[in-house]
């Protein structure tokens, strides 16, 4: 098993798709953030939600998070590397476990960096400005452990669905439609029922004082259940589809 | 004789390597491989042939656990591949040139799978070396010719200084010299009392490395033999003119050939030479107006084994 993760960690590193997401991700963290502390009033950026919403930009690791999962799983069908990586190891759902570790390690150190680097920024932008903070510690850690842990979760998630939709442009695509559209269009018409929705959910962690949204510990659960499902769905597809 | 012994009859004869019994796979309506059988010994060296979509790839597939059969089995070394503790340590597979990220670079694909399998690097390097692909390793697989794809899968193949080489159409898109150097790789491999199956739509490819052949047309057996055997069937037929058609006929008859009419004056031997039946003609005051050798060649069997009229 620690065979496997190495291969599949060093798989990570060895193609530039984790740079290129990098440097999208520190990139968009960077403009949001410097945009989020710079030209909203200060009486907008006193509230504390606000003032939460600017230091955790960083948390949109977990969208990167989740293309990597996306794009380390259907990456091996579309480029047809299914097949060596299957040779290798023709246990199939070993491989996928060691796929599901790697990137969800990825996606814990993504989500990392993108919150030290949005709560540095805006702290320093914020402080320049002279603006009084008011975020309690408790948001400060739920801020840290929320985009590591979304980030983490979100590129496990990535590999289950990848693993199930195997079209990398599709997969890629329909996700992010999904998250960016359907669910927000979801959860503003019912709340009721869009807050029980994946990305809905892991908001919980990511963001604080948003009408309707699920208790935290109730949201960390019910995404870690569509983790969960994906992951299984996704094993048991491996394990029954040919790889021809 | 009591349990657990053995008898030396059994003991003697050698485990198939590969061994294909009754494998069927259906893709809806499709039948890819249709009551295959056959088995490969250790240490010979096979030609998989038929023509393209005869249902090789698919067979080679099932073989290595990438697809599952609808009916059958296929095994490698006794069981199931996925059975096999450490697959590439006894099993080296390249089914197509292509299945690399070609943002990777070859080194590090040959890496990945060394990792996964617990092959030390220092044998990346040595497989580099052996398919002379050292100069190119560092860069991306994008810049790769097809002829370096084939040699980097060949390489992945090689990883585990596997018995068992599997050979799905390796010389597709190899050009003449790349061909020879694949010849030549394959001849030492086997030469070191290894089992070669290479699969190959082209007879002509593979007769100078094979010593065996397994033919397959539509998904079946067509031929499981020595490559002599079909070296046998290439024997000359002799296009013969002549205005007394029925008179040749009967002197040919009568000398053991067989003859077929192509219409009022031709007339077609099998299996003779020129020379004899225009001996057999003179000897019999048969006048002969054209004799033509006509040679068929290794490829002609092939083709004629997997032509229609045979399914």
């Amino acid at each position: 098993m620690t065979a496997l993760l190495r291969s599949e960690l060093l798989k990570l590193r060895t193609t530039k798709t984790a740079l290129g997401l990098i440097v999208g991700m520190v990139g968009l963290i960077v403009l949001f953030t410097v945009l989020g502390a710079l030209l909203p009033k200060e009486s907008v950026l006193v509230e504390r939600k606000n003032e939460f919403e600017v230091l955790a930009n960083g948390s949109i690791a977990s969208a990167f998070a989740a293309i990597l999962g996306l794009m380390s799983m259907t990456a091996e069908f579309r480029h047809g590397t299914i097949r060596p990586t299957m040779l290798a190891a023709p246990r199939r759902v070993r491989v996928l476990v060691a796929k599901l570790v790697a990137t969800t390690a990825a996606g814990a150190v993504l989500g990392l960096l993108g919150i030290a680097l949005s709560y540095a920024i805006g702290r320093i932008c914020l402080d320049a400005r002279g603006i009084p903070s008011n975020v309690t510690s408790s948001d400060v850690r739920l801020m840290i452990v929320g985009s590591v842990a979304v980030s983490a979760l979100w590129g496990a998630f990535g590999v289950g669905l990848g693993a199930v939709i195997r079209n990398q442009a599709g997969a890629l695509v329909g996700t992010l439609m999904w998250v960016l559209l359907a669910e927000s269009i979801l959860f503003a018409l019912v709340p009721s029922v869009g807050r029980f929705l994946p990305a809905t959910a892991a908001n919980v962690l990511t963001q604080i004082e948003v009408d309707h949204q699920l208790p935290v510990v109730a949201g960390v659960l019910v995404f870690c259940a569509y983790v969960a499902v994906a992951a299984v769905a996704g094993a048991f597809v491996t394990t029954r589809r040919d790889l021809a | 004789m009591p349990f657990g012994v053995v008898p030396d009859t059994v003991r003697a004869m050698p485990e198939p390597v590969v061994s294909v019994d009754a494998l069927t796979k259906r893709f809806g309506d499709l039948v890819a491989v249709d009551d295959l059988t056959f088995h490969l010994d250790a240490g010979t060296v096979t030609g998989f042939l038929g023509p393209n979509g005869a249902g090789k790839t698919t067979t080679l597939r099932i073989l290595l656990g990438l697809a599952a059969p609808t009916s059958g089995t296929a095994h490698v070394f006794g069981g199931r591949y996925g059975q096999l503790a450490d697959p590439m340590r006894r099993i080296g597979a390249v089914l197509e040139a292509n299945d690399f990220h070609p943002g990777r670079k070859g080194r590090d694909h040959l890496r990945a799978l060394a990792y996964a399998t617990g092959i030390p690097t220092a044998r990346v390097d040595e497989v580099l070396r052996l398919v002379e692909l050292e100069s190119a390793a560092r860069r991306r697989v994008k810049a790769y010719s097809l002829g370096m794809r084939q040699r980097l899968a060949l390489a992945a193949a090689l990883l585990g200084d596997p018995e068992l080489l599997v050979l799905d159409e390796p010389a597709n898109g190899l050009d003449p010299e790349g061909v020879r150097w694949l010849r030549d790789f394959l001849r030492a491999f086997a030469a070191d009392g290894k089992t070669v199956f290479v699969s190959s739509h082209v007879l002509a490819e593979v007769a100078q490395t094979v010593d065996r052949v397994v033919i397959i047309n539509r998904g079946r057996l067509v031929t499981e033999s020595p490559l002599e055997e079909l070296t046998a069937r290439v024997a000359g037929a002799v296009h013969v003119r002549t205005p007394q058609r029925a008179e040749l006929e009967g002197v040919l008859h009568a000398a053991g050939l067989q003859t077929t009419a192509l219409d009022g004056t031709e007339l077609l031997v099998a299996g003779a030479q020129a020379a004899t039946i225009g001996e057999l003609a003179a000897r019999a005051g048969v006048t002969v107006y054209e004799l033509v050798q006509e040679s068929t060649s290794l490829e002609d069997v092939f083709l004629d084994l997997t032509s229609e009229t045979h399914t």
